[in-house]
């Protein structure tokens, strides 16, 4: 076994399979590698778009880490926020040193007992789509070499993060794809038995009578096909 | 091409159902496969676009997908059936 955290956090995320897991999972896991990696590093979150389209720390480590980051979303100024939009990395390794660019942060930071920070961007394509941000309970607690390590998860994090988007889109598409195959399984069912009663009836000739049949009485087509098919269940069973 | 036919397509009113119901292209398609329809979403995209000629067994099944998500929303069966002339329609 290696000892190297780079070696060892890459092979974490290698192993990790986004298939088994929902997004959250995937990304909590994300960060938790990169806190495992890197020991002063003490929380870790994941700021990401919100449904409403406002930033959001959607995955965090540590509840602190939301906490923290309220400052920031809310006056549109903070590291996370910066390395993001410049997709470039952001270090704050002094607290008094960035209270000018970062007042509201720099105060909700020092409340947490957090000295010092490194924000990564995640990038897709050309596409800034979040950051990975790292807090420190000491200052000047992100050396260069945790820097480097950190921009390569966070390049990995965001190729996870592209792909279980991908995945997950799919997995909705054939989640609806097999829902309809269920009901023309059902209705395809129904034209049969109707046309087995009536050998003159062609199968379009079976659609045009559940089609009238579901605009009579206001129900959907594929529950009066369901009624046709139960029907004939029930009848069987009573023979 | 042949010269057009003298009844407009119908395909029209498909278009113009689903943009008012504002589905994609996908998702009629989507209630037309669930409803048995055999084309692919291309020969959907064709038949919306005028390329094609739209049969009037498509039309029916894409005009019923239309009209159960316009009922969904409260409006009665709005998209008429290929045979609308042929036979009296009933009101409301």
């Amino acid at each position: 076994m290696s000892t190297d955290p780079r070696a060892n956090a890459l092979r974490a995320l290698a192993r990790f399979v986004v298939a088994d897991s929902r997004i959250g999972d995937t990304l909590l896991r994300v960060s938790e590698i990169t806190t495992e990696a890197m020991p002063s590093a003490e929380l870790a979150g994941i700021s990401l778009l919100s449904d409403a389209g406002k930033p959001t720390t959607a995955i965090f480590t540590d509840t602190s880490a939301p906490e923290i980051d309220a400052g920031q979303y809310e006056s549109g100024r903070g590291p996370c926020l910066d390395a993001w939009r410049t997709q470039k990395v952001v270090r704050i390794d002094d607290m008094d040193l960035a209270s000018d660019d970062y007042p509201e942060f720099v105060k909700a930071a020092e409340a947490h007992g957090v000295k010092s920070t490194l924000s990564l961007p995640l990038v897709v394509g050309e596409r800034g789509i979040g950051a990975l941000n790292l807090y420190a309970r000491v200052a000047d607690g992100f050396s260069k070499d945790d820097e480097s390590l950190g921009v390569d998860l966070a390049a990995a994090a965001a190729i996870v993060l592209a792909n279980a988007s991908d995945y997950w889109q799919a997995s909705e598409l054939s989640e609806q794809l097999t829902q309809a195959m269920q009901s023309r399984a059902v209705i395809e069912q129904a034209k049969g038995m109707l046309m087995a009663q009536s050998p003159n009836l062609d199968a379009d000739g079976a659609f045009d009578l559940l089609r009238r049949a579901s605009q009579r009485e206001n129900v959907k087509l594929r529950d009066i096909a369901q009624r046709i098919v139960e029907r004939k269940a029930l009848s069987s069973g009573d023979a | 091409m042949p010269s057009g036919p003298a009844a407009p397509l119908p395909t029209n009113d498909i278009e113009a159902g689903r943009q008012q119901l504002g589905l994609t292209r996908h998702d009629l398609w989507l209630g037309y496969f669930e409803l048995g329809g055999n084309g692919s979403l291309a020969d959907v995209a064709r038949w919306l676009a005028g390329d094609v000629r739209l049969p009037a067994t498509d039309h029916d099944v894409l005009a019923v997908a239309l009209n159960e998500a316009f009922s969904e929303r409260g409006l009665n069966h709005p998209v008429l059936y290929s045979d609308h002339d042929a036979r009296s329609d009933s009101p409301g």
